[in-house]
């Protein structure tokens, strides 16, 4: 009975998240109000149970980086970067167009793509207005660019996030086995738009003069606090660089940074507080309980079963595996969000090797086992680039399209799926490629 | 004491179909800053006032980061005036069909400018604009009364 009830909770919940009929936190917090009220999961595992609570690695991780991002953010260096990139390319449309996409990927790499394309797109409109040309193009590249460079590292987008943390992975693994993954989907994106938006892009001479005749150093707001931001920043990236070595956990490292820019900054908290985005956060936990509830009643365990009986895996090649999960992840993730179609993937993934690896070895080893290891890489793949697929797949998306409506230039569902498909469908095809090359082709693991 | 006593009975009207160059020359000609807009049968659809206007040069982007303001060409303003000389006022309009009838009291008249915020209010018969109220109307009719008493 408790296993139905738990699962009803857990399809319901996820049916309502899907068809945006209620706010999608809303929707979280009740599902889990739910599982504990009805008893399927106590309070104190909710909270404090190492299987089945709120992961709040992930949680003050997420937070140590808003705050971090909100202090930087009021200096204005984003759009100096855009600016000053778009005078080195001279004013050429195409070949800015190329920077702010190198721009968007590395800055979604290392802070996080939705505060990227939120203070982005604005420039991207004025240099858009300023050259005379359709903004499309500038636009529809950078949220791709932000969701394949979120892709690259632990902190760039929230499914690394989660799996880093309940696989223990650092930000060295996720530099080592998804840095090169996004430099080949990268390339392969920048040679598309290359042959796409290439030849359309044309200006006469003055209105490059334009471009060339703006002073960027205006956009720096604050100096000083621009100075302490990077510090900070450069400190919490060396950090995430060193956390593994250290023994330390990222969101101590994104916390301890967050604290530090507060006191430097001399920034209100209750005014930098006020601004994160809390019903993010709080969409995050209760859907970490809805899970640890369906992980309690043995839904996630017949999941895997069931994967187990498709896919087929073996102790030795888990090979159908990792390409199913990247597969199914790209999709799901273009149709739902990312972040509670992963909160469910990775017990599922957990389970699948508990059941097939050999029992004697103790939890970590299972979840570290060398040929589970592709199925995460495949899991992450897919589930941060199947975001491009539609424009509800991932946050930049939703607040890129948001934006550009304000500003006068909407963006139509159908316009946004005839470049994001094909482009989402080459990502994946890419990936696919480097879990074949990578993990089996030649190296084993 | 009734608007049709104080209302001034020329108004200034545009159609939605009318251009922003239209608007421009109508409104070098009057005296109040504010055009208020009919559809084809005559029948009141918005205003047009002089941040309507100032509204049409600025991108909206501008709203999203105030700070990109500081690094705007110098030619932005003439170029922007000559692109939207074509913009219909139907793009250019605020919406509305706030108004008062002349047999109604002139405290109606003073309560929805204050209520609205606004400076002018067109006067109705059968939703066709007959006539204006403006604040200045107002104030001298206060003179009036004081005088008198």
């Amino acid at each position: 009975m408790v296993f139905w009830i738990a699962t009803a909770i857990f399809i319901v919940s996820y049916g309502l998240i899907v068809s945006e009929r209620l706010d999608k936190t809303k929707v979280a917090l009740i599902g889990a109000g739910l599982m504990m009220v009805l008893k399927i999961i106590s309070q104190h595992e909710a909270f404090y149970d190492e299987k089945y609570a709120i992961d709040y690695n992930v949680i003050f991780l997420l937070i140590g980086m808003m705050i971090i991002v909100n202090i930087l953010s009021k200096t204005g260096v984003f759009q100096f970067l855009a600016i000053k990139s778009a005078k080195l390319a001279k004013g050429k449309p195409f070949l800015i167009l190329m920077f702010f996409a190198c721009i968007t990927a590395i800055l979604s790499a290392l802070l996080d793509n939705v505060t990227t394309v939120l203070l982005l797109v604005p420039v991207t409109l004025f240099i858009a207005d300023e050259l005379e040309v359709d903004p499309f193009p500038f636009l529809i590249s950078e949220v791709m660019a932000a969701n394949i460079g979120g892709t690259a590292t632990l902190i760039g987008d929230p499914p690394n996030i989660m799996i880093a943390s309940k696989v223990q992975l650092t930000f060295m693994d996720f530099i080592y086995h998804m840095a090169p993954a996004v430099f080949f989907v990268f390339s392969f994106f920048l040679l598309t738009i290359k042959f796409v938006f290439g030849k359309k892009l044309h200006v006469k001479e003055e209105t490059k003069q334009k471009i060339l005749a703006i002073n960027e150093y205006e956009l720096i707001k604050d100096y000083r606090l621009l100075k302490k931001s990077i510090i900070v920043l450069g400190m919490v990236i060396l950090g995430f660089i060193f956390h593994g070595a250290l023994h330390y956990e990222p969101a101590t490292i994104a916390i301890t940074g967050a604290a530090v820019l507060l006191i430097l900054s001399k920034e209100d908290p209750h005014h930098v507080l006020r601004e994160l985005e809390w019903p993010t956060l709080f969409f995050f936990m209760g859907l970490f309980i809805i899970v640890g509830g369906i992980v309690k009643v043995g839904l996630i365990s017949k999941l895997s079963e069931g994967m187990i009986s498709l896919t087929k895996p073996t102790a030795d090649d888990m090979f159908v595996t990792a390409i199913t999960t990247l597969w199914f992840s790209a999709v799901s993730s273009a149709i739902v969000d990312n972040i509670p179609f992963v909160a469910s993937m990775i017990p599922l993934v957990t389970d699948t090797a508990h059941a097939i690896l050999p029992s004697g070895l103790d939890s970590r080893s299972v979840i570290h086992h060398s040929t589970l290891m592709p199925v995460w890489w495949s899991l992450a793949l897919g589930a941060c680039l199947g975001g491009n697929g539609t424009p509800v797949g991932a946050s930049a998306n939703v607040i890129t399209l948001g934006l550009a409506e304000k500003a006068g230039y909407p963006i139509s569902f159908k316009k946004f799926l005839v470049f994001a498909v094909p482009i989402t469908i080459e990502t994946i095809i890419i990936s696919n490629i480097y879990i074949w090359l990578r993990y089996y082709a030649f190296i084993k693991y | 004491m009734k608007i049709k006593d104080i209302m001034d009975p020329s108004p200034n009207l545009i159609r939605t179909y009318d251009t922003f160059e239209h608007l421009i020359k109508i409104l070098d000609e009057v005296k109040y800053h504010v055009v208020f807009v009919v559809d084809k049968e005559d029948k009141l659809v918005g205003i047009v006032t002089e941040g309507d206007i100032i509204k049409v040069l600025i991108p909206k982007y501008v709203n999203v980061d105030e700070s990109l303001v500081s690094i705007m060409n110098l030619d932005y303003f003439e170029r922007k005036c000559i692109e939207s000389k074509n913009l219909t006022i139907n793009e250019i309009m605020t919406k509305t069909t706030c108004s008062v009838s002349e047999e109604e009291s002139i405290i109606k008249a003073a309560a929805l400018m204050v209520i609205n915020r606004i400076h002018t209010l067109p006067v109705v018969r059968n939703k066709k604009v007959i006539g204006m109220v403006s604040r200045l109307s107002l104030i001298k009719q206060i003179t009036k009364i004081l005088a008198e008493h």
